[in-house]
C-alpha cells in the first residue's frame, strides 16, 4: 500500500514523479539493479479483468554493453523486471508492472525488450486429456482447486503465505472465505481433457463471479465482483482529463438456466490427514492410511487412483492390492515419492462406474430491467466445468443478474496522477460530476492503462444498477 | 577558469571548460494537462542527467586519464558548474560508444571530442 505522502503527491497539481526500471540480474534471485537511466522508451502497460496477459515493450539504451549477455547467454531471457512509479523525494515507489523478459531485439545501441507478466507465462498450460482427464472432488473447495490448478498444474509457487513469489496470499484468502462463506458456498466440478489453464480459469471466474489478474507485484490477484474495495480518493472533476460514459444492450443477461451436478457415476474417495507415500524400491511403493480406511471407503483391487492436495505424489496412480491399510502399487508404475502423513490428502478412484453422464436437475432465474423484447437468455451446462449443487447455481445465477441484468453502463475515465494508484478490481468513485441523485458514482474498474511517457492512466469501469 | 570538474574515488581531478558553443540540457521538460473543470496539472518528470560536452585543447595526460575512466566505465563525480554551483556534483559514467577524444589536428598531443556522462 502507498503510504500518505505517495497519495498526497499523486493528488497534488504539480508533480515530480520518475519511472523506476529495475532488472534482475541473476534469474530468481530478486537481486534487481536500478537501469531507470538506461530507459529510452516505455510502451504503455494495460491489464485487464478477464486474464488477458499483461505485456511491456521497453527500449533500453545499451551503448555501454551491459545487455550483451543477451547475445551468448541462454540464460538471458526470463529475468526479472519491475516497472514503478517513483517520487524521489521521499524515495518511496509503487510497483505497477512485474514481469519477465520474453523476447529481446538489439540494435546499434540499443536493447529493445519485450516483457510478460507473471499469468501470461501458464495460460497456455494444458490441463488433463482424453485419455487422462483431471477431475476435482465436490470435497475440495473452489478456492483449493484454484490453488491446485496453479500450483500443481501451471507450476505457481505453492507457500501457504504472504511470502508466495506468484499468489497475492491475502486477496487469496479473503476470495477464499467470499467463495466458501456467506452460508452459501460455491461447489464446483470439473472433468478436464486438455483445456489451457488460461480457458478454466476464465470458466471459474464466470461461474463464481470472480476476477483474477496479475498486479503490479507480479502476483495473481483474488476479488470477488461482488466485494467492493473502494479506492482511497474519490475522483472528482479537477483530477479527470477525460470522460466518457456508455449505455449498451449488448453484455445484458436476463434469463438464465443453470444445470448442475453432472452424474459422473459412484465416486470412491477418501480424504485424511493420516495418508503417506512410500517409495519401497526395490519392492513395490505403497500408499499407506494409519487410519486403515481403504476398504471401508470402497477400494478395491485392481484400481487406477487420483491423488490430490499431496505435496509431492498428485498424480495418476494404478493400485495392485488392497488392504484396510495399504494400496500396493502395481510394480512397474512404482515411482512415489517419499512423504509423511500431515497433510489432507484426497484418494480418489479414477473414472466412475455406471454413470448417466445426465445433469440432476436444472435451477432458472430471471430480471427483467431493459426492454423485454430485446432480454438476452443464457443457458449453462459445461461439462467440464459445472456447478455441484443447486444453491451453488442459484448463488452464481442471482450474483450474474446483479451485475448484469440491466444495460451494461460504463465510464472511461483519463486522469493524470491520481490513477496509478488504481488497479483492476478497484471501485472507484466519480464524485461530483453530476448532479443528485448520481452525484456519487461507483465504478468496478475492468481495464486500465498506465502511460508512463505521458504519465496519464486511463481505466474502463462498470457502474452497476441498484437491483434486489 | 574551469568551470567543470571530473573526480574519481582516488581521487584523481580533472577540471577543463567546454568549447563556447555548449549549452547546459534543460533540467526537466514539463507535461501541461488541464482537467475538465479546468484545473491545470504541471508534470515534471524527474529524470537522470545526461550531458554531451564538446571539449578542445585537453592535454594527453589528462585524455589518457579521461580514456581510462571511459574504458573502464568509472564511476566519478561530475560538477557541472564550479562557476554557480561548486557544491552540486552527480555520480556518472562516461558513456561514449566510440573513444571520446582523438587528436586536435594539427597538434601532436593536444586532444578533442565530446564526453556522453550519465547520471547513474
Amino acid at each position: 500500500m502507498p503510504s500518505a505522502n505517495f497519495i498526497t503527491r499523486c493528488q497534488n497539481k504539480t508533480a515530480m514523479p520518475s519511472l523506476l526500471f529495475e532488472f534482475e540480474l541473476n534469474i530468481g534471485a530478486k537481486d534487481y539493479a536500478d537501469y531507470s537511466a538506461y530507459v529510452k522508451s516505455i510502451s504503455p502497460i494495460t491489464r485487464t479483468s478477464d486474464l488477458t496477459a499483461g505485456y511491456a515493450d521497453i527500449e533500453i539504451n545499451n551503448s555501454d554493453g551491459d545487455f550483451d549477455d543477451f547475445l551468448d547467454d541462454t540464460m538471458a531471457l526470463d529475468h526479472s523486471v519491475i516497472i514503478s512509479l517513483y517520487f524521489a523525494d521521499i524515495s518511496e515507489s509503487l510497483a505497477i508492472f512485474t514481469g519477465y523478459v520474453e523476447a529481446i531485439e538489439m540494435g546499434l545501441k540499443s536493447v529493445r525488450m519485450r516483457i510478460r507478466d507473471r499469468i501470461s507465462r501458464c495460460l497456455d498450460k494444458t490441463i488433463g486429456s482424453g485419455e487422462a482427464p483431471i477431475c476435482h472432488p465436490p470435497t475440495m473447495t473452489v478456492p483449493t482447486m484454484v490453488w491446485d490448478l496453479l500450483t500443481n498444474y501451471a507450476e505457481f509457487d505453492y507457500a501457504h503465505s504472504t511470502d508466495n513469489n506468484d499468489i497475492d496470499y491475502t486477496s487469496f484468502l479473503a476470495w477464499e472465505a467470499n467463495m466458501n462463506g456467506g452460508g452459501i458456498p460455491y461447489s464446483l466440478r470439473t472433468f478436464l481433457t486438455g483445456q489451457t489453464v488460461g480457458n478454466i480459469l476464465k470458466r471459474i471466474a464466470d461461474l463464481t463471479n470472480s476476477i483474477f489478474w496479475d498486479n503490479g507485484d507480479g502476483k495473481i490477484q483474488f476479488a470477488s465482483a461482488t466485494v467492493y474495495t473502494v479506492g482511497s480518493v474519490p475522483i472528482t472533476k479537477e483530477y479527470v482529463l477525460s470522460r466518457v460514459y456508455n449505455c449498451d444492450l449488448n453484455g445484458m443477461v436476463n434469463d438464465i438456466r443453470c444445470y448442475y451436478n453432472l452424474d459422473m457415476g459412484t465416486d470412491v474417495t477418501l480424504t485424511d490427514t493420516t495418508i503417506s507415500f512410500h517409495n519401497n524400491d526395490p519392492l513395490a511403493d505403497t500408499i499407506e492410511d494409519s487410519n486403515n480406511g481403504f476398504i471401508a471407503a470402497g477400494f478395491t483391487e485392481p484400481m487406477e487412483i487420483q491423488v490430490f492436495n499431496s505435496q509431492l505424489n498428485n498424480a495418476l496412480w494404478y493400485i495392485q492390492t488392497v488392504t484396510a491399510g495399504a494400496l500396493t502399487l502395481r510394480l512397474d508404475q512404482s515411482n512415489l515419492r517419499d512423504e509423511t502423513y500431515g497433510e489432507s490428502i484426497t484418494i480418489e478412484k479414477f473414472g466412475y462406474g455406471e454413470a448417466t453422464n445426465d445433469w440432476e436437475d436444472s435451477v432458472q432465474h430471471s430480471r427483467f430491467y431493459g426492454p423485454s423484447t430485446l432480454a438476452v437468455e443464457i443457458v449453462e451446462e459445461d461439462r467440464s466445468i459445472w456447478h455441484y449443487n443447486a444453491t451453488s447455481a442459484e448463488r452464481f445465477m442471482d450474483e450474474t443478474l446483479d451485475r448484469f441484468a440491466g444495460p451494461i453502463r460504463t465510464f472511461t475515465i483519463t486522469t493524470a496522477m491520481l490513477g496509478f494508484l488504481s488497479d483492476v478490481a478497484n471501485v472507484e468513485t466519480i464524485y461530483n460530476h453530476f448532479t443528485s441523485p448520481n452525484d456519487s458514482i461507483d465504478i468496478h474498474v475492468q481495464e486500465i492503462s498506465y502511460d508512463f511517457e505521458n504519465y496519464e492512466v486511463t481505466f474502463k469501469g462498470q457502474w452497476l444498477w441498484s437491483m434486489a | 577558469m574551469a568551470v567543470i570538474k571530473l573526480v574519481d574515488t582516488i581521487p584523481t581531478t580533472i577540471e577543463f571548460s567546454p568549447i563556447p558553443e555548449y549549452t547546459a540540457p534543460e533540467d526537466q521538460k514539463r507535461l501541461l494537462k488541464y482537467a475538465i473543470d479546468g484545473t491545470l496539472h504541471i508534470i515534471k518528470p524527474y529524470k537522470k542527467h545526461l550531458y554531451n560536452i564538446p571539449l578542445n585543447n585537453i592535454s594527453s595526460a589528462d585524455a589518457s586519464q579521461i580514456i581510462t575512466w571511459w574504458e573502464s566505465l568509472t564511476a566519478l563525480s561530475f560538477y557541472p558548474d564550479l562557476t554557480n554551483n561548486p557544491s552540486t556534483y552527480y555520480a556518472v559514467n562516461i558513456t561514449n560508444t566510440e573513444a571520446p577524444l582523438n587528436l586536435m589536428f594539427p597538434f601532436p598531443d593536444i586532444y578533442e571530442g565530446a564526453l556522453q556522462i550519465r547520471e547513474v
